[in-house]
């Protein structure tokens, strides 16, 4: 379904303008030009839409959508530089409108259009170099977003060949109502969607490991029912902190969804707030998300968890105790030393009342450390997995370089790509 | 879902909207 909007916004454009705008025909070059900048229009408009949480995307899970989102920048950079390249080729002379302060003002757009999307690679890729926090960046991410599509509009326009006069016109005003409405959608109207419930903090929890567990209960409605590994959006009510909200994995079993919680490791702005949280503050979830479930058909299941990435693991085990789950379980749990185990002695105690057996490994072990030190290679798997894994399904958690390097190390392992779940976690 | 799954949903877009171009510059340019 949600392929099909694809399409029919990429496509459709140009069957509009082909089926019933006839101009008089220029070499083909010069449409090549403008044909790839109709797809630019089309590819910038989709980038607004799919990380916008609508319905529409949620059988891909809103991680996905935001990785494709992420991919999509790639395509739409160069297919924007095509089109720059067809247009100048088609006729050198136009060199000369990037002259800024010379060129008519649909130039002028273009120009601004392709700088500000220059600006908002720039400050997605460099976040963390720039010191931006997570809520400012994302900030700054929408408003560039809006500002670049309204200016590719205004460019559309300016030129004047396609998309501007009769029928056709439709399409622009389509691509312009999806890009602004899913803008609008994520922003402006998300506190009344039905996706996003107040909670209460009924309790903080220092855990072991450096991490804080929030403890939330649901405020005047019965939760939100979620699968063990989605994870929810977190934020503080209050048009200031709209802006504020950050994605957290559930670490509670899903058998209580009127008391979720939510463990974070404080890296830096909201997440160090959070360890600052008072019970009674008001919190506002907007979730669950994510495509990660455990198969109810899976014949066992292999957590394999990067520091804070343990939190999808804990509520996968909490949920199995509730629900008396007596399949096979391992958790292969890394972290950087013996004291940054998060929850070890619940872990140790979930391994006595589940059929799960758990192997720490610690890449700076104390003297004293008993256990597996190093990194979750390809050896360490083939020594601690079960030798019969057919039916089992792997949940990897962790920050990236962690995840890519267990997830290669499985595949070398001949487990099958699709039993593979990847969860990549970066510090808000 | 794996993230190599992306990897091909964005090929199959980036293809689209490339096909849809050529065909659309070549069915205006003849």
């Amino acid at each position: 379904m949600w392929f099909a909007v694809y399409a029919v916004a990429i496509v459709g454009p140009f069957v509009l303008v082909a089926e019933t705008a006839p101009t008089p025909p220029r070499p083909f070059v010069y449409e090549l030009g403008s044909a790839l900048g109709i797809s630019a229009l089309s590819l910038l408009t989709l980038q607004l839409v799919l990380p916008a949480r609508l319905k529409l995307f949620a059988p891909i899970g809103a991680d996905v959508a935001v990785r494709l989102h992420r991919r999509l920048a790639d395509v739409l950079i160069s297919v924007i530089a095509a089109h720059i390249a067809v247009v100048m080729l088609a006729d050198p002379q136009r060199l000369g409108l990037l002259v800024f302060f010379d060129a008519p003002w649909r130039a002028q757009a273009a120009v601004g259009s392709v700088v500000v999307i220059g600006v908002l690679s720039a400050t997605s890729i460099a976040r963390r170099r720039l010191r931006l926090s997570y809520a400012v960046w994302r900030g700054i991410h929408l408003l560039l977003a809006v500002t670049a599509l309204l200016l590719a509009i205004v460019h559309t326009v300016g030129v004047g060949r396609y998309l501007v006069n009769g029928i056709p016109a439709v399409a622009l005003w389509g691509l312009a109502m999806g890009g602004f409405g899913a803008a609008a959608a994520l922003r402006v109207s998300r506190v009344r969607r039905r996706g996003v419930r107040p909670y209460t903090v009924a309790r903080v929890v220092h855990e072991q490991g450096g991490a804080t567990t929030l403890v939330l209960e649901a405020d005047g409605h019965a939760g939100q029912p979620f699968a063990p590994g989605q994870f929810a959006w977190l934020k503080r009510p209050g048009i200031r902190s709209s802006l504020a909200e950050h994605p957290f994995s559930y670490s509670s079993s899903a058998l209580q969804p009127a008391q979720p919680s939510f463990t974070i490791q404080p890296y830096a702005g909201f997440s160090r707030e959070v360890a600052a949280f008072q019970p009674g503050t008001r919190v506002l979830v907007d979730g669950p998300h994510g495509a990660f479930r455990l198969r109810p058909e899976a014949a066992g299941v292999v957590l394999i968890a990067g520091g804070i990435g343990i939190t999808p693991s804990m509520s996968v085990l909490r949920t199995a105790v509730d629900r008396h789950d007596r399949r096979r379980m391992v958790l292969l749990y890394a972290a950087r030393t013996p004291d940054r185990i998060v929850f070890r002695d619940e872990l140790d105690e979930l391994a006595r009342r589940l059929n799960l057996s758990i192997v720490y490994v610690v890449s700076n072990p104390t003297p004293d450390w008993p256990g597996a030190s190093g990194r979750i290679t390809r050896d360490l798997l083939d020594r601690t997995l079960p030798p019969d894994l057919r039916g089992f399904q792997f949940l990897v958690c962790g920050p990236p370089p962690f995840v890519d390097t267990t997830v290669e190390a499985l595949v070398g392992l001949h487990i099958p790509a699709e039993r593979i779940h990847p969860e990549r976690f970066v510090g808000v | 879902m794996r993230e190599d799954e992306t990897r091909w949903m964005a090929a199959v877009i980036e293809l689209t909207a490339l096909i849809a171009a050529l065909l659309f510059a070549w069915f205006q340019a003849t």
